[in-house]
């Protein structure tokens, strides 16, 4: 009995882990959401419901080269059993990055941009979004466009 | 002769420790085969009472494993409805239902505003995969012309 209970404690659990267990997950509740200038957006539900998601994360902020190599070796660990992805890399920095990871209950995607702040400075601004939900690859792609 | 009757009070022995509650499993089965075995008729009230009890353990170790798989089978409903009952709601809108960002430290609830950073962050996807798309066209230029020298 102990065992079938164990089996129902994993399966709700499972549902939840669609986005545990992903490094960029850090990024959304750790320090760098903490940052004064970081801007985080989460949404679930009704907001999304148009865009056949169940969940939107992202981040946005300005850090120095330690800080976004950091985020960037996160984006690519996560991406790097996506099924797909497109990825543009520029001065040995990750400038654009799309990721369709493997499917957990829920389609999952991943985005990736880093720029030069200001230039000379030296600091990165960097976007990362996270995306679940039922739609598909091309519909992803048609919300970008 | 002298050995049927051997046999005879090996089997009476047991027998009577059986009705004691006194043997083993494995003395069981072998009273069970002595009692087949035997044509001695004074052993068919025993050979009876041996079928029903090996009947009834069959009945009990059955009616377990059904009761385990009813109850595996309960469990895995369970988890199958709560699972699906999650995703619909989430789906749908009619279960938890979140919408916030924090901008600079400053938290917010508003849907608009939350939406508007949406489209913001979709804007800058778009502008990065349109730089992307701009560099590649520009180097395959590149190459088609020192190809082409």
């Amino acid at each position: 009995m102990r065992k079938y209970i164990l089996l129902l404690v994993l399966s709700l659990s499972l549902t939840a882990m669609a986005q545990s267990g992903l490094k960029v997950s850090k990024l959304f509740d750790g320090k760098y959401a903490k940052q004064s200038d970081a801007v985080v957006a989460y949404i679930t539900g009704e907001a999304l419901g148009g865009y056949d998601l169940t969940l939107y994360r992202s981040i946005s902020l300005t850090c120095d080269a330690t800080d976004a190599a950091e985020i960037e070796k996160w984006v690519v660990s996560d991406g790097a059993k996506a099924i797909d992805k497109e990825t543009v890399l520029r001065g040995g920095s990750l400038r654009y990055g799309f990721f369709v990871l493997q499917p957990r209950s829920v389609n999952r995607y991943l985005f990736f941009v880093g720029k030069e702040a200001d230039k000379g400075s030296g600091k990165r601004k960097i976007t990362v979004v996270y995306i679940e939900g039922e739609a598909s690859q091309e519909q992803i792609k048609k919300l970008i466009k | 002769m002298n050995n049927r009757n051997s046999i005879n009070d090996n089997l009476d022995s047991l027998i009577e420790r059986y009705f004691e509650g006194e043997t083993s499993l494995e003395e069981e089965k072998l009273l069970k085969a002595m009692v087949a075995r035997s044509d001695d008729s004074r052993y068919d009230a025993v050979r009876a009472v041996l079928g029903y009890g090996v009947a009834t353990r069959k009945r009990t170790a059955l009616r377990r494993r059904r009761l385990g798989m009813v109850s595996a089978a309960a469990v895995a409903s369970i988890a199958v409805v709560s699972i699906a009952w999650l995703n619909l709601s989430t789906k749908n809108g009619t279960g938890n239902s979140e919408c916030y960002a924090v901008v600079e430290g400053r938290y917010t609830s508003d849907q608009s505003e939350v939406l508007s950073i949406m489209q913001s962050d979709i804007g800058d996807i778009r502008s990065a995969q349109e730089d992307a798309g701009n560099y590649i066209a520009e180097h395959l230029k590149d190459i088609h012309i020192s190809a082409n020298e």
